[in-house]
């Protein structure tokens, strides 16, 4: 199975601006990730809540991002919805992206969406995760449901 | 392995598509979109010319984007479900949405694209 590496502008641009030596170190951890398809096909599967889970252990340090609950809950929707990942980086920055199992084409896709200052993390995930839901019907009725507050409340990485 | 691919519109997409769809030039081209969508040839050789068929980012569902109109940005989202029986690869294609054209987001508008290693 073939590991599709897709990058946003946004994600582009904000790499543009790192040292070398942080622009290298983003990048190593893009192809470590990539090279690493057991360690995929786990984080495909993992539910909302993973990484507190002590009998799996990720060595690339990437969190499935809960929302919705403060307390992991495998029947929200929120969390049953969205495949956002996200890793911090020593460097006090933090990489936002998606892992997306594509059976028609039969790959693991991986998406980077951004990288942020780890303090900024939320406002950047509220602003992706709605720009997601939005192009979908039921992501717009989520969206009007639970209202952005209460994302602002209850997101979290683990 | 035979593959069966059925296309499943439960939730009125069509029927919706023909109500809103503007012109006849968007409604053949979702008469186009939804053969290419049924081609078991284009899901062999896993090429979509017509609808360029990829998946939807950052959504844990195997919902798929496939073009009505390139120009217009008209389009539909299709879930991918995959059963196997008796032999036999059972592919249903599930309408879920039609979605007028609008423009990206830099944030979340895909430009770079690697296999395998990004540099």
């Amino acid at each position: 199975m073939d590991v599709l590496i897709e990058s946003t502008k946004k994600f582009e641009d904000d790499l543009s601006k790192l040292s070398d030596k942080h622009h290298n170190q983003v990048v190593q951890i893009i192809n470590q990730l990539a090279e690493d398809k057991e360690e995929l096909a786990v984080l495909v599967k993992a539910k909302a809540g993973w990484p507190d889970n002590p009998k799996h252990k990720n060595h690339h340090h990437v969190s499935l991002i809960t929302i919705g609950q403060k307390e992991p809950d495998p029947d929200n929707e929120w969390e049953q919805i969205l495949s956002l990942y996200a890793t911090k980086m020593d460097m006090g920055l933090t990489i936002i992206l998606s892992i997306d199992e594509d059976p028609i084409f039969d790959q693991i896709i991986l998406t980077f969406f951004t990288i942020v200052k780890t303090d900024e993390f939320l406002i950047a995930f509220m602003d992706i995760s709605g720009l997601l839901l939005k192009d979908m019907r039921w992501g717009r009725k989520l969206l009007k449901d639970m209202g952005q507050q209460i994302i602002r409340e209850n997101a979290q990485i683990s | 392995m035979a593959q069966n691919i059925t296309l499943c519109d439960e939730y009125g997409i069509i029927y919706e598509a023909m109500k809103i769809l503007p012109d006849d030039r968007l409604k053949i081209g979702l008469l186009e979109a939804l053969a290419e969508l049924e081609d078991q040839e284009c899901h062999r050789t896993r090429t979509f010319p017509k609808t360029r068929l990829h998946k939807v980012k950052g959504v844990k569902q195997a919902i798929y984007r496939a073009d009505i109109d390139k120009t217009s940005g008209w389009r539909l989202h299709v879930q991918y479900i995959n059963i196997k029986s008796n032999g036999t690869n059972q592919t249903e294609i599930h309408l879920k949405d039609i979605i007028e054209g609008q423009q990206h987001d830099d944030v979340i508008e895909v430009i770079k694209s690697k296999k395998n290693r990004y540099d």
